[in-house]
């Protein structure tokens, strides 16, 4: 194989599509140099790398343009020796996560400066874990998968505790790891059992051979769904598989919780589509395990976001919350209801991402994130107010936003798939009520109450990170657009499910995709 | 010439520029302080000769014009906009158009030293946009959107000085008063829908369709419902015009400025109410249940609205209700099928009303803001111009041959001959009319000044429009009655076959001006200058009566009484019920999401063991459902 010249390799094995992960890597490994061969930095010098990253990453998401425009996809490509898959649902995963890596790397500029000395590391590892989500996000291997997702973990592990010096980073970095490898090694087991059954790693390969079991009841399959939907639900942040997030998302820097909380659950959600849709779409007990998680996450996240006094906790739980909802487009599976999980996907990067932009801006100022200091904030900071309210609204799902839209196609695609389905859309609605009591509760503190002492304390003169306060806006920009202007956002959502439809194997392609 | 006959709709659009430039000038202070006057005068002064121009381009048949757009898409049901002139139109435009231009001007003087002049401007050209609207409203819904923006004007103008509570309180008075009324039109307007939802030609509830539309809507609901409908419908002009008993914001709406009382609640917008009920008088004239109504409140509000006139001191008061009765008297006509009489009278009355309310306008002006009858009188030596312009006003309205009141008010009078006890309330209210009419001109302006200040006669610019306002007030009666060899009214507008006979009737005439001369003679004595009878005296004499006009037959006590004693009671029984019963309910629900979020919080315990635990056993309790159900 090494007699051919190593562009012929490039060029057969599609690496062009890998431009965006290779910019990455590159910028990677500048800023790693940069940082190890520089221990003692100035803030100035910081600054140059965080500018670094970020333009590491803007260029990564015009080469994933780039690459998207030059050669269109129409069919699904196969790269890397069939370990990769490049379809428009990849892509528009890998844009939402480097979107959100780049995001992340913009509001936590000054949040770093503050509270730690060592501030470009971070950078690095936010790359890092963006470069395994984007593999997870297009892998068609077993391998890929898991090496993908450790990528991903393992620098969230140590994102995690990247205040070492704090006991509760500390403290949340090692739960999360202990819970983590739990995790991983349930899952490498589910995944050794499907190459028991199927004999190969490739998703295709897999797919053909698990037709024999389609419509039977096999232990070994059950055992391996569990096991996958066990370790997928960590990652996800679904209930039962959540008690890590709040003690992690509390304890953790905020901006990592930002991160996790949307690349992270990003990614996972992209191999969990592609996985179910692609290996396990003849096989409706999937349907059950997942309605069981979305109902319960629904109902733990938003139950007990309810009794929080911590703006990061609650944000915890209400991402656990977000995850039922979005699980609900699994449970029935049909191609409306993915896409609409997918724009779901895409509207709640934004707005979570801004809620916690928001959250960062305002503990920055005050050092503080329980929720009543959050009071009278308006009086100081308007435009603060405004940005987070925005967010906070679309989250609760309030017209005019596109957290409306999302709730809007998700609850209408999963009512409209058959009568059975109603009960799951009237307990999320439920919820959405109950849902409203704490985003709202926030809204109204900030609006009409007092000034806290806190916010008192917030001085006239206090800067603002321009970075953060560009992605702020920037996620609030993206919040109102896609409620004013939904369709076309949905259309490209569609066309991704699509693509990923074709991938299945034939034999089965009525089973799931033929329900509506 | 067609240009202008297309172009008609500029007509409203002149004020609104107006308006809108006012508005922005001052806002972003680019715009003279001073300025407003020139703006809207000059808009309506455009009106004006717009409308001029395309009268003379319309003849010589004056067939209606109607053109529509479509504006608002929902379901099946199309909205259009468009406009749509016919001889009532045109009469409204015209008096619009020329009684706004006037006051427009007066304003100037009076309102000259007000801290508000720019925002009395910005509200008048509001208010013409809105009026001029209404009239050339195509179909019944858009005329219900402009119906709405008049009141809001005349919500903002009586409430224009609003830092007084009193203004404040008329202002929402009115608000609520005509709330009732619109309630009731929308109701009808809906139901007029319901009923002839598929059935529209063309736009659907334009006017042109209208006829037809009554004939179906009549097959459709029976009789019962059609005129259920018809006086849903016709609760709108009963607020809009003050009849009874939905009148009572109209004397409180005297707390406007002067130029307003004169434009919006003398002589344009509560017209519009009469107008509304000439533009649905095809759905009226099939009911003969609702025409009877609208006779009979008319009446009763001509009558009740006289009575309680002669008592009032105030004297924008006394003009108030004064105004009520007029307009009962077209509403009156309206009911018994004289509708040329009615829009005849509508005309007049614009003219003569108009002016009286500025000639009250000069006189409290120059009484430096005295509204006090009491303290007036002898004013003649001091305002010769008012006391004229008024007294040729106070003959107009009493109808005495051959100013224009004569004119209209007797032929409705006349027309009502068929009704006796119609009749006999025409020509009793008509010498009721001369009697307070005469009392208002004698105690204001003979006898001796009995106030402090120094009257004065008002500037030029206040009483070039009142002599300019006191030629049609004395001559268009005449002009357009027929006597003359010149068309007479009737030959312009007029709906149909006419349903009663018309034109004048000189046994009538003279019956109801020996009224009037009655009413005369004693206003004459008991005000004038031998003052043979003593009003105290005859107040003592007839107490019990006197109490009752004085209070104003009680409807404001009434209305007091009922929100008092049956609305409040009410409201705190549904607010008890809101806070115990559904707050209950919810607040149970929220304590209960509460107290089960408070007890899975506790599953949250920091032990990453007991996490692990609580993961594997998930795993395992969703492996035996999988196994349960499969």
């Amino acid at each position: 194989m090494f007699d051919l010249s190593s562009l012929t390799v490039m060029s057969q094995q599609n690496l062009f599509y890998l431009l965006p992960e290779g910019i990455l890597t590159l910028g990677l490994l500048v800023v790693l140099c940069l940082t190890i061969f520089n221990p003692k930095k100035t803030s100035e010098e910081n600054y140059a790398l965080m500018q670094v990253s970020l333009i590491t990453v803007l260029l990564a998401l015009s080469a994933l343009a780039w690459t998207f425009l030059r050669v269109p996809v129409i069919t699904p490509q196969k790269a890397a020796y069939s370990s990769i898959t490049i379809d428009m649902f990849g892509y528009l995963m890998r844009m939402l996560i480097l979107l959100g890596a780049g995001v992340t790397i913009a509001i936590s500029h000054r949040f770093l400066e503050k509270n730690t000395r060592i501030v470009s590391d971070f950078y690095v590892l936010i790359m890092g874990a963006s470069l395994g989500g984007m593999l997870l996000a297009s892998s068609n291997d077993l391998i890929m998968v898991f090496v993908a997702l450790e990528t991903l973990s393992i620098t969230s592990y140590i994102l995690a505790g990247y205040f070492r010096r704090t006991i509760k980073s500390a403290e949340a970095s090692l739960k999360y790891l202990i819970y983590g490898g739990m995790g991983t090694a349930v899952f490498l087991f589910g995944l050794s059992l499907v190459y028991g059954l199927a004999g190969s790693t490739n998703f295709q390969d897999i797919g053909i051979a698990l037709v024999h079991y389609h419509g039977v009841v096999h232990p070994t399959l059950i055992v391996i769904m569990l096991m996958i939907v066990a370790a997928l639900g960590f990652k996800l942040s679904a209930a039962p598989f959540h008690m890590w997030a709040p003690d992690v998302y509390e304890g953790a820097p905020t901006p990592v919780s930002a991160f996790l909380s949307v690349v992270s659950k990003t990614a996972a959600f992209a191999i969990t589509i592609r996985m179910l849709l692609i290996l396990f779409s003849g096989f409706a007990e999937w349907a059950v395990i997942w309605g069981i998680l979305a109902v319960l996450s629904m109902i733990i996240g938003n139950f007990v976001a309810l009794k929080q006094h911590n703006a990061k906790r609650l944000l915890a739980y209400s991402t656990v919350a977000h995850a039922g909802y979005m699980l609900l487009g699994l449970v029935v599976g049909t191609s409306v209801s993915v896409s609409s999980l997918l724009f779901y996907l895409v509207t709640y990067l934004f707005m979570n991402l801004g809620a916690f932009a928001a959250v960062i801006a305002f503990s920055t100022l005050t050092q503080t994130d329980e929720i009543t200091a959050f009071s009278g904030l308006v009086q100081k900071r308007p435009w603060l107010t405004f940005g987070f309210s925005i967010c906070l609204l679309s989250l609760t799902g309030i017209p005019i936003t596109a957290g409306f839209f999302a709730k809007f196609f998700l609850f209408q695609s999963v009512a409209l798939a058959g009568p059975v389905y109603i009960w799951l859309v009237i307990i999320a609605l439920l919820n959405s009520t109950i849902s409203m009591a704490y985003y709202l509760n926030i809204i109204r503190l900030m609006v009409v109450k007092e000034p806290s002492a806190e916010v008192e304390a917030i001085s006239d003169s206090a800067p603002t990170s321009s970075a953060l306060s560009t992605a702020l806006s920037f996620c609030v920009f993206a919040t109102l657009l896609l409620g004013i202007f939904a369709s076309p956002f949905y259309q490209f959502t569609t066309l991704s499910v699509q693509q990923l439809a074709q991938q299945r194997p034939m034999v089965i392609s009525q089973a799931i995709f033929q329900k509506k | 010439m067609t240009e202008l006959i297309q172009n008609i709709w500029l007509i409203p659009i002149y004020p609104l520029i107006a308006f809108a430039i006012i508005v922005l000038g001052r806002w972003s202070k680019i715009l003279p302080q001073k300025s407003g006057a020139a703006l809207v005068v000059g808009s309506t002064f455009l009106g004006l000769v717009h409308t001029l121009l395309f009268l003379s381009a319309w003849g010589p048949h004056y067939e209606p014009i109607s053109v529509s757009a479509p504006w608002l898409h929902a379901g099946s049901l199309t909205l259009s906009m468009g406009y749509y002139i016919d001889a009532a139109g045109m009469l409204m435009l015209l008096i619009v158009t020329s009684v706004s231009l006037l006051i427009q001007i007066y304003t100037h003087g009076y309102m000259y030293h007000d801290p508000g002049y720019s925002r009395f401007y910005a509200y008048l050209a509001l208010f013409n946009f809105s009026m001029l609207s209404l009239v050339l409203s195509s179909n019944l819904f858009q005329m219900y959107v402009f119906w709405e923006m008049v009141g809001v004007s005349s919500y903002l103008l009586i409430g224009f000085w609003f830092t007084r509570p009193s203004a404040a309180a008329a202002a929402t008075k009115a608000f609520l008063m005509n709330r009732i009324g619109d309630f009731g039109l929308l109701t009808g307007i809906l139901v007029l829908l319901y009923f002839t939802w598929n059935w529209w030609p063309g736009p659907v509830l334009s006017f042109t369709d209208m006829s037809g539309a009554a004939q179906v809507a009549l097959h459709a609901a029976g009789p019962v419902g059609f005129t259920i409908m018809a006086l849903l419908i016709f609760m709108g002009p009963v607020a809009k015009s003050a009849q009874i008993p939905l009148h009572t914001w109209l004397p409180d709406a005297m707390e406007g400025p002067t130029p307003i009382s004169a434009l919006i609640h003398a002589a344009t917008m509560v017209a519009a109410g009469v107008f509304l009920i000439a533009r649905m008088y095809p759905v009226f004239t099939i009911s003969p249940v609702a025409m009877t109504v609208i006779a009979w409140v008319g009446g009763i509000t001509a009558f009740v609205a006289a009575t309680i006139a002669i008592t009032q001191v105030d004297i924008k008061k006394a003009l108030a209700y004064s105004t009520m009765s007029q307009l009962g008297y077209m509403v009156m006509a309206m009911g018994i099928g004289a509708y040329a009489a009615g829009l005849f009278h509508l005309m007049t009355h614009a003219f003569f009303k108009a002016m009286l309310f500025l000639c009250s306008g000069s006189v409290i002006h120059g009484c430096h803001d005295e509204q006090d009858m009491r303290k007036m009188g002898g004013l003649w030596k001091h305002m010769p111009i008012t006391a004229a312009t008024y007294l040729v006003g106070t003959i107009a309205i009493t109808g005495v041959l051959p100013f224009s009141g004569f004119w209209s008010k007797d032929e409705i009078i006349g027309a009502s001959i068929s009704q006796p006890l119609l009749f006999a309330i025409g020509v009793v209210t008509a010498g009721l009319t001369a009697f307070y009419m005469f009392r208002t001109y004698f105690m204001t302006f003979h006898g001796e000044y009995r106030g402090h200040s120094h009257p004065h006669e008002s500037p030029k610019v206040m009483w070039i429009p009142l002599v300019a306002l006191a030629i049609p007030s004395a001559l268009i009666g005449f002009a357009l009655s027929g006597q003359l060899g010149l068309p007479s009214f009737e030959h312009f507008v007029h709906y149909g076959v006419s349903l009663v006979e018309n034109g004048p009737n000189f046994a009538v005439m003279g019956l109801s001006m020996s009224f009037a001369i009655g009413g005369y003679v004693l206003a004459w004595l008991m005000y004038g200058s031998p003052k043979l009878i003593s009003p105290e005296r005859l107040k003592t004499t007839f107490s019990p009566l006197y109490e009752l006009l004085w209070n104003k037959w009680y409807f404001d006590n009434a209305y007091f009484w009922i929100a008092k004693n049956v609305y409040l009671p009410f409201a705190a029984l549904s607010a008890w019920f809101d806070r115990t019963i559904i707050d209950g309910i919810v607040g149970l629900t929220a304590s209960t999401v509460n107290a089960s979020g408070g007890a899975l919080r506790t599953l949250q315990n920091g032990r990453v063991q007991s996490y692990l635990m609580i993961f594997f056993g998930a795993i395992l309790t969703l492996a035996i459902v999988l196994m349960w159900i499969v």
